[in-house]
């Protein structure tokens, strides 16, 4: 080391010669006056390191744009339709004949019902004009207005069947086709008051009475 | 047993009075004993009175408010000048960005203007203020880093173990950049030597 001393000594020499340089002479009072002039700083709580305004921006700025994204990506997915606001849907693949429905055999009787139970509450609740046309005869035929399904004389030849105690027909290729399921109606289901309740019950105690005496009838003509 | 009166006292025991009592004038005594020590080593770090000024004021400043972060373990030149010298770096970083930008708005955009210099002219440095001045404007040429150790040894004449602590390095590597940064200190004063 003091062969580096001596190899620089011109250096070192020419640095130790140097003026020495002093404070100003109002140094300690200005030193003073800022001392008492600038506040202490507080220190810091937890609180305030964990939530001060610049560590919450870029947290508050990263909540904002997942936000963001998840609105972006969801308006992708399928839509959720307001039920209320939905036509009904046609049902194009059903009702397709045109011929008078007729009724028969012991088997079709669940049928007879709801098509009797349907004419019934057509008529209490459906409105008189458009769609439906209400025909001036004293049976009910109800009509759709495209003219695809048509229900005729159902009443008229129910109660045919209840006097004359004849027995209804169905061909089964047209109650194939033309049969309309519960599940399949895609109408609004109306629920039953107690009275019409009633009555159903007592049209059902009808009907078993008819065909309890129809199969007395035919066992005497054995 | 008699107290020691407080201008006898070492520097390691005035911090300690002022950090217990809060002893105003064991505070003034340290001001007292380090402005002008200070005031010569940041002079020499920045070349600017004025600034140099303030530099130390903010030491002394630093020192009264963060008494209670010295601990009795260093001593506490070493700790003073730490802070001075943290200080006396931001403040030469901050005026070098300034010189810079007001070089660049002289002329068209990224253009730099070199400065013709004729200090260092064996004709122009005759008289010792001139040649102080040019062995000052030589230190603010070489690299900071070695100018800082270069000032600690050569001009404050601290130990290589003090510089060591302050600068937070080995003493070797103490040494070697005080040996650089003299010998880029030799090369710029080439001409002062030759006559």
């Amino acid at each position: 080391m003091e062969n580096d001393d001596l190899k620089y000594k011109e250096v070192i020499n020419s640095l130790s010669d140097l003026r020495k340089i002093e404070a100003p002479n109002n140094f300690e009072a200005d030193l003073m006056r800022k001392i008492n002039n600038t506040p202490a700083k507080r220190q810091k709580s937890l609180f305030d390191l964990i939530f001060s305004p610049v560590k919450l921006i870029p947290s508050a700025a990263l909540i904002a744009t997942a936000v963001i994204l998840i609105f972006v990506v969801n308006n992708h997915s399928t839509e959720i339709e307001d039920p209320f606001s939905i036509e009904p849907r046609m049902r194009e693949d059903l009702l397709l004949s045109k011929a008078p429905v007729t009724l028969s055999s012991e088997s079709n009787v669940d049928l007879k019902k709801d098509l009797e139970d349907k004419s019934t509450t057509d008529k209490k609740f459906l409105p008189e004009s458009k769609p439906f046309e209400k025909t001036n005869t004293s049976s009910t035929s109800i009509k759709i207005d495209d003219s695809k399904l048509v229900i005729g004389k159902i009443e008229e030849e129910y109660s045919a069947a209840k006097n004359e105690s004849a027995t209804l027909t169905i061909p089964t290729e047209d109650l194939k086709s033309s049969s309309i399921s519960k599940s399949n109606l895609n109408f609004k289901q109306i629920k039953l008051t107690d009275s019409s309740r009633m009555e159903v019950a007592k049209l059902k105690e009808n009907a078993n009475k008819y065909f309890k005496i129809e199969k007395k009838a035919e066992r005497k003509t054995d | 047993m008699i107290e020691k009166p407080l201008n006898d006292k070492t520097d390691e025991e005035l911090i300690q009075e002022f950090q217990s009592d809060n002893n105003i004038k064991a505070f003034e005594i340290l001001v007292a004993r380090y402005k002008n020590p200070l005031m010569n080593y940041v002079f020499r770090f920045l070349g600017n009175y004025e600034s140099c000024a303030d530099v130390v004021q903010e030491t002394m400043i630093k020192v009264y408010r963060y008494k209670d972060s010295y601990s009795a373990v260093a001593k506490f030149s070493t700790w003073i000048y730490t802070i001075a010298g943290n200080l006396a770096r931001t403040e030469y970083q901050r005026q070098r960005r300034r010189n810079l930008f007001s070089i660049n708005n002289y002329g068209e955009e990224h253009e730099n203007f070199d400065i013709p210099d004729n200090s260092y002219r064996p004709d122009v440095a005759t008289d010792s203020g001139i040649k102080s001045k040019i062995i000052q404007e030589a230190l603010l040429k070489i690299s900071a880093a070695y100018r800082e150790v270069v000032i600690l040894r050569d001009i404050q004449e601290l130990s290589y173990e003090e510089i060591a602590e302050i600068k937070k390095i080995s003493v070797g590597t103490v040494k070697s950049k005080i040996n650089r940064g003299r010998a880029q200190l030799q090369k710029l004063l080439k001409g002062i030597y030759k006559e």
